[in-house]
């Protein structure tokens, strides 16, 4: 069983045709999400982690359970225009470490470059039948509103928009993943990239 | 010794078996093949405010909102086998939707005596590995060895049905064992670790 996030990604050109198709391999939860489901298994009140800032932060359990207001403390399900949290991308390429907190180079939401529309997600938890595996789905689409320069990724990332102890909101990196350079995603002039992550249990055995 | 199990991106199961007085007698460890649905769902109320299905011990299931999340509970008492770690002895192997430990073996003076959960949400682990920790020490306090083949991690979370599954995994796949199962000789006590791990 392996406990991790999958990226996928479809990049269709502007008649909305699928031109490529693609999975981002790795393993990418990294030590600030399992910060936080170390804190709901153990029932412990807080945790700390390291925001996209690189200061320390603090996080209550309780404030998490009580988040009723609109919009959400607690969240990775961003709107349209907003590259602080949800689904993001970049175009550094320093390899993933555990103690990432930040994308190398975020690309930010541009009008007239790249453009983060709202996400959305899955309904449920799918267990199909063969039973090896259990997921939920977030997904962004990212469109290319430049009209003459492409946009090239090789980092996605996945941010949790959080309220520290403080007070202050904060965002936090939870997983990285980055493409080798035989896999970068080049998106041209006009062209969106659908890009959906998987939080998975999934049965592989490793050792 | 127990081998660390520097790749295994889920839960990290180590036991080890003391005689009478103290001294080691067994020991293995196994890399689960089975966080279940139920996990899965409470990484989703964690990251966004939607209520999720969760299947409680009898197979039920219920919707569960966010305001339970700080209502997790796997560090069960003495004596309390309805949550925490839990043995039993079905061998059929893990699934996604397993929603309990199918042949539980229950607390008992007089057979598998089960101590409180210790629950540690440090994270331990350095470079590319993390890890946190739950344990619970059993005891055979019967005349008769006991066999078990099973291990699961109950929760208990005060809503639905209370009593929720996390994992299952068979002792199949354990190292250092030789047989698909583990021995508890009368008077013998077990530790059993769980260290849920990711890797990057």
């Amino acid at each position: 069983m392996s406990s991790h996030i999958v990226f996928e990604y479809v990049i269709k050109d502007k008649r909305g045709r699928v031109r490529k198709k693609g999975v981002i391999k790795g393993h990418s939860f990294v030590e600030n999400y399992w910060k936080l489901v170390s804190m709901v298994v153990c029932g412990q009140d807080s945790t700390g982690v390291t925001d996209v800032n690189g200061n320390s932060k603090n996080i209550n359990l309780i404030d998490i359970a009580s988040d009723t207001t609109e919009p959400l403390s607690f969240t990775v399900i961003a709107d349209e225009g907003i590259d602080a949290y949800g689904l993001v991308v970049g175009s550094g390429t320093d390899a993933v470490k555990m103690t990432d907190y930040k994308l190398a180079s975020k690309i930010s939401h541009s009008d007239t470059g790249l453009y983060y529309l709202g996400m959305s997600y899955s309904e449920e938890v799918t267990v199909p039948d063969t039973k090896d595996v259990a997921y939920f789905e977030v997904y962004r689409e990212f469109e290319n509103r430049s009209t003459d320069t492409d946009v090239v990724i090789y980092e996605v990332g996945l941010i949790y928009k959080a309220k520290a102890s403080t007070g202050e909101t904060i965002y936090v990196l939870i997983a990285r993943e980055v493409l080798p350079e035989e896999e970068k995603i080049t998106l041209k002039p006009g062209e969106l990239l659908a890009l959906k992550a998987k939080i998975q249990n999934k049965a592989i055995e490793e050792t | 010794m127990i081998v660390p199990l520097l790749m295994c991106r889920s839960i990290v199961h180590e036991f080890k078996v003391y005689d009478k007085r103290g001294r080691l007698v067994r020991h293995g460890s196994f890399c689960s093949r089975s966080f279940t649905r139920n996990f899965v769902a409470l990484q989703r109320l964690l990251l966004f405010d939607v209520n999720v299905a969760m299947w409680d011990r009898t197979n039920a299931k219920y919707t569960i909102s966010r305001e339970y999340i700080d209502d997790v509970d796997v560090a069960a008492d003495e004596g309390n086998y309805y949550y925490g770690i839990i043995l039993g002895t079905n061998n059929t192997q893990p699934a996604a939707d397993d929603y309990w430990v199918k042949a539980v073996i229950a607390h008992s003076d007089t057979g598998l005596y089960y101590y409180a959960m210790s629950v540690s949400a440090e994270l331990k682990g350095e470079g590319d590995v993390r890890y946190f920790t739950l344990s619970r020490t059993f005891e055979n306090k019967g005349t008769d060895t006991i066999t078990f083949y099973e291990v699961g991690l109950g929760a208990k979370i005060p809503t639905g049905g209370t009593y929720y599954l996390l994992a299952r995994d068979t002792t199949s796949t354990a190292k250092g064992v030789g047989e698909d199962y583990v021995t508890i000789e009368p008077g013998y006590s077990l530790v059993w670790v769980m260290k849920p791990q990711i890797v990057v």
